[in-house]
């Protein structure tokens, strides 16, 4: 799949745009962190970038922003490379981690220097301030502010310059219940006014339902990348049922090759409603509770990335560490 | 060419490139508003002050050689350090990564960080001159001594105080220069600092010691120095060694900067 395919990362001129990551691969010495990843960031949406720690997601937005060299492939931001793009900051803005402001500078004294520097009116920084709810903390050092507050300064900092591309590495972290909502309106609002997000982050359902499109990494590979309804969609409907005579309805499913598992009094069935109703009605079963499932974002990436730095099994909480047998304690 | 500024200018039509009077006042701007800098020139400026009043109250020397001596000892010391700082700050506390995300190309950043380095350097030297020829007048005239506007006068008329001014300028610029070539390469405050004390006493010592004081000249630190204070003739030695040691870490600097992962 090309970037002219996809029609992301055309040039100027009309055309729609976007982020086109193509072919991008980094090695450290034999090992490879990211391997030939390609996907598209689209204007108008939110992307989310999916995968466990350690999948390589942090490193393929680095390559992306230029913080670190690709082993090969390439990015492209509207039909450009960033280096290319003149003031890319009001193109491109991403919020990779929050600890690397200057903990020596004011909240306010930070936001003047990103203005300065993409060439703002300084009171633009001072409403960006107050929109993130940091107006009390403006003449703080960021040294003192607590990591969500850092979070939105960050985020503050990155969008000020109404870039049309925002990338953002786990920006959750750190975030307050109350923040977290504004931080997907916000995304949400940046989606619809035409502009490209892409978000890291491995709490799924955080955005799960914000997000328009998908890419899942695992082990620096693209495991998956397309439009999440389409993603869903191809796991395939399940059906959950109670009915009168649930062993008779499982016997009767299960006849059709169809697999059917217990949850709970109900039935899961892999099968649109309308196929239990038929077979319930040919074997004459009244059904109770008739409900389709679609499968879930978390589960298709949980089932995809499963097996990454998972916990040993025998590790356990230290509530149940076992008593010492009798006899068998020191002394 | 032509047709990718036209095609640039239709993509962004409301944004150019980032102008480099802005980019040296972002770096001008660091300089002024973080306590780590203000630390650092507070102590520099404050250090030449006190080193002047004890220097008088010594009696090691006074007038305007005592001004000359703190000079001397502010471009030694100060100006490596206001270099090596500059380049090696924001690789510390990791706000590189800001910087290169507002300016991707990285040369520029860097070159940026170098002018404001230098221009720092010189204000900083302006500064302490003005204000150590103050603390002098002041002192003699306590003292009720008025040899130092005779003194001024006289090396003026002779043409020294121009020789002292230039010779304090040039020494300041090249050690400057050898603070942001060593912080570029090592990146890193302390390592640097020790590459730069380390450079400046070590290479010409060891040198001699191996060989002889011709060989010294030719691959030691000292040639620039011993030219820019008139003690030895310009030739091709002092090529060598600003070639050896500045030029060569600065060169090295700028490609590890314009390469180096940002964590």
């Amino acid at each position: 799949m090309t970037a002219q395919e996809t029609g992301a990362g055309r040039t100027a001129g009309g055309s729609p745009g976007g982020i086109a990551v193509r072919n991008l691969s980094k090695r450290y010495g034999q090992a490879i962190v990211v391997d030939n990843v390609s996907f598209d960031v689209p204007r108008g949406s939110v992307t989310g970038f999916f995968g466990p720690n350690g999948s390589g997601k942090t490193t393929t937005m680095r390559i992306m922003l230029g913080l670190a060299q690709a082993s090969a492939g390439m990015t492209l931001f509207d039909g450009w490379p960033l280096a290319r793009i003149p003031n890319a900051a009001r193109s491109v803005g991403a919020v990779l981690d929050a600890s690397t402001l200057n903990s020596g500078r004011t909240v306010r004294q930070t936001m003047q220097l990103v203005c300065l520097g993409v060439g703002l009116a300084q009171s633009r920084g001072g409403e960006m301030i107050n929109t993130v709810g940091l107006a009390k903390a403006e003449r703080q050092r960021v040294g003192r502010l607590s990591l969500g507050m850092r979070q939105r300064l960050a985020l503050a900092c990155a969008v000020v310059p109404d870039p049309d591309y925002l990338l953002l590495d786990e920006p959750m972290n750190g975030l307050d219940p109350e923040g977290i909502d504004w931080l997907r309106a916000m995304l949400l609002a940046l989606a619809r006014a035409g502009k490209g997000v892409l978000v890291s982050t491995h709490l799924i359902s955080e955005i799960a339902d914000m997000a328009d499109h998908v890419v899942v990494i695992n082990r620096g590979r693209v495991v998956a990348a397309q439009d999440k309804r389409t993603l869903l969609d191809s796991g395939g409907r399940q059906t959950i049922v109670r009915s009168a005579n649930d062993r008779g309805l499982e016997e009767a499913l299960s006849a059709q090759g169809i697999v059917v598992k217990p949850e709970g009094e109900a039935l899961r069935c892999d099968c649109e409603p309308e196929v239990v109703c038929q077979v319930a009605f040919d074997e004459g079963i009244m059904l109770r509770e008739l409900r389709p499932v679609e499968s879930s974002l978390r589960e298709f990436v949980l089932g995809h990335t499963r097996g990454e730095f998972r916990a040993q099994p025998r590790l356990t909480p230290p509530d149940s560490v076992p008593e010492p047998e009798a006899g068998g304690g020191r002394g | 060419m032509a047709d990718t500024a036209v095609s640039l200018a239709r993509l962004r039509p409301d944004t150019g490139e980032i102008p480099w009077h802005r980019l040296l006042g972002m770096e001008l701007k660091k300089v002024v508003d973080t306590v780590a800098w203000r630390i650092l020139l507070g102590f520099i400026v404050g250090m030449s002050l006190a080193g002047l009043v004890g220097v008088e109250a010594m009696g090691i020397a006074n007038g305007l050689i005592a001004v000359s001596m703190v000079l001397l000892a502010l471009v030694s010391v100060g100006m490596p350090m206001i270099g090596l700082f500059t380049m090696t700050s924001e690789w510390d506390t990791r706000s590189i990564m800001m910087t290169f995300l507002i300016e991707p190309r990285r040369w520029r950043v860097v070159v940026a960080k170098a002018a404001a380095a230098l221009l720092v350097a010189a204000v900083v030297l302006i500064v302490v001159a003005v204000a150590t020829l103050a603390i002098s007048f002041a002192i003699s005239a306590v003292r009720g001594d008025s040899r130092l506007m005779s003194e001024i006068v006289e090396s003026f008329r002779y043409g020294w105080l121009y020789q002292i001014v230039s010779e304090t300028c040039a020494l300041g610029l090249a050690l400057t220069l050898l603070g942001i070539a060593w912080g570029s390469l090592l990146l890193s405050t302390p390592i640097s600092m020790v590459a730069v004390a380390g450079v400046a006493l070590m290479p010409a010592m060891a040198i001699t010691e191996v060989f002889d004081e011709t060989m010294a000249l030719w691959f030691g630190q000292m040639a620039p120095v011993l030219w820019l204070t008139g003690e030895e003739p310009f030739g091709p030695w002092v090529i060598t060694s600003v070639n050896l040691w500045c030029l060569a870490p600065l060169v090295g600097g700028f490609w590890r900067q314009s390469r180096r992962e940002v964590r």
